[in-house]
């Protein structure tokens, strides 16, 4: 089954660094997009802790 | 023989500084092939050398190498980058090469570093590898490891590093040696390749605290502390930071005897309250990814097969992050600092280890999958005060473990002066072995 583009996370590496201009090796694509869930819950962690 | 010591029989005339600085290009020629420390010579250090004779002067003839993220005038500074191939040589001195230079101090050349201060180990860098002399093939730190080795193997008495999240403090751990990172903005960043500019800082790397100490005094233009007594000394352990990540039992076995020693000599250990500490290397990551992003989004936009891999995808990943979510770390970050300050309140210093464990071997593999090595030194990158790392023990494999000294915010002198004291009562581990020979 393919994914779908709006959450497929290489697709929204790939825009993400479109959107500043920048087009990286499919590799970097790869590797960027399996960080996405760490990265997620970086921010998630962050924002439930930072003052409101 | 110390700094101090050093520049005094200079200036003395018992030791002869164009002599003692061919003592260490000799000792460049003859190590630096297997380590791979050195970058670039300078080749006016001989020249420097002659200038100094017979000047009293605080660092008079004190070979000194410079991490290749920092200008020193007539030498190009490349950040052991292709991006930087054809770099032409620096004008000027950053402002602490310069403060070096007035105090006495022999500038050799340039130490190299991970490409642009974040890469990890490549062999894809214009320069090879660092390599740690306490052991073949294992990993001396980054990202000031050219500075952490030439010291190490005496190519060097000190080095200049920059540290972002532990660049200083990590090598000098797993090379034995003093490093340290003072205040963010206490010396200025002018001609410095920059990572995250919220959070970079030069500091000096030495054999010991009190080296450190004397270059620091130099560097930031303030005299040093006045000598400080173990006894009634108060020092406290962040047991929350060791419990989220938790060191080696080797690691924890060298703390706890640290401690006993330092109890020993009249000093007192507490529990330093860090309700957050899970927080603060989230925390950190999202800014200074955010900013490395959006200092080198153009880079990465024109040249990115300029940069190697690890180099490219750690400043990429600053382009996932929302604005948003840097924002809410700025405020985060704000809190974090006012909680580390509230663990000053009864204690003079915190303690705690620079590393889970001591250096493992080379690992070219990617950046986020190797064992994270810093998870004790970002917190006070994220804080901006200064800490140092100290030698404390051998590890299971031989190679050196480091114990960390936090201080307030501004306390640089005091800091250096409470680790000089803690230095002297705890076992020396040596030197390494010279197998490259």
């Amino acid at each position: 089954m393919e994914s779908h583009p709006a959450t497929n996370p290489a697709d929204q590496v790939r825009a993400a660094l479109a959107r500043a201009g920048i087009t990286l090796p499919p590799d970097d694509i790869a590797f960027l997009a399996a960080q996405q869930e760490m990265l997620a819950r970086t921010i998630e962690a962050v924002a439930e802790a930072a003052p409101k | 023989m110390t700094l101090a010591e050093t520049a005094a029989a200079i200036a003395a005339g018992r030791l002869d500084p164009v002599a003692h600085a061919n003592a260490h290009l000799a000792r460049i020629a003859q190590a630096n092939p297997a380590l791979h420390a050195m970058a670039r010579l300078d080749p006016t250090v001989l020249s420097q050398a002659e200038a100094v004779r017979g000047k009293t002067l605080p660092l008079a003839g004190i070979p000194i190498a410079v991490k290749d993220a920092f200008d020193a005038a007539g030498l190009p500074t490349t950040a052991n980058a292709r991006l930087y191939a054809n770099a032409a040589s620096a004008t000027h001195d950053t402002p602490a090469v310069a403060r070096l230079r007035a105090a006495g101090a022999i500038i050799l050349g340039k130490a190299t570093c991970w490409e642009m201060s974040v890469g990890g180990p490549s062999d894809a860098s214009p320069q090879p590898p660092a390599i740690n002399p306490w052991a073949p093939g294992a990993d001396p730190g980054g990202s000031s490891n050219g500075s952490a080795v030439a010291v190490a193997s005496g190519m060097a008495m000190a080095a200049l590093g920059g540290d972002t999240g532990g660049s200083i403090r990590l090598p000098a751990s797993f090379c034995g040696l003093a490093g340290f990172k003072p205040t963010h903005g206490t010396i200025p960043l002018q001609g410095a390749v920059p990572f995250a500019e919220s959070l970079d800082v030069i500091g000096p790397i030495a054999r010991t605290a009190a080296d450190c100490a004397l270059l620091h005094a130099v560097m930031a233009a303030e005299p040093a502390h006045p000598p400080v007594p173990l006894h009634g000394l108060r020092l406290a352990i962040p047991h929350a930071l060791l419990r989220h990540s938790p060191p080696t039992a080797a690691m924890a076995k060298a703390l706890t005897e640290a401690c006993a020693t330092l109890e020993h000599h009249g000093a007192t250990i507490a529990e330093a309250p860090l309700p957050s500490a899970a927080l603060f290397n989230a925390c950190y990551f999202l800014i200074a990814r955010s900013e490395a992003f959006a200092l080198w989004r153009h880079a990465l936009a024109a040249t990115p097969d300029k940069l190697n891999p690890l180099t490219r995808r750690s400043f990429a990943i600053g382009a996932l992050i929302p604005p948003e979510a840097l924002a809410n770390a700025t405020r985060l970050r704000t809190t974090l600092c006012a909680e580390l300050e509230a663990a000053f309140a009864n204690a003079d210093a915190l303690i705690l280890p620079t590393t889970p464990d001591e250096a493992a071997d080379l690992d070219f593999t990617t950046a986020f999958s190797r064992p994270d090595t810093a998870p004790y030194t970002r917190p006070f990158s994220l804080a901006g005060v200064p800490a140092i790392s100290i030698p404390c023990a051998l590890g299971p494999r031989g190679r050196p473990l480091g114990l960390q000294l936090v201080g307030r915010h501004g306390d640089d002198a005091r800091l250096l002066a409470l680790a000089t004291a803690i230095e002297q009562a705890l076992p020396q581990i040596g030197s390494p072995k010279e197998w490259w020979t």
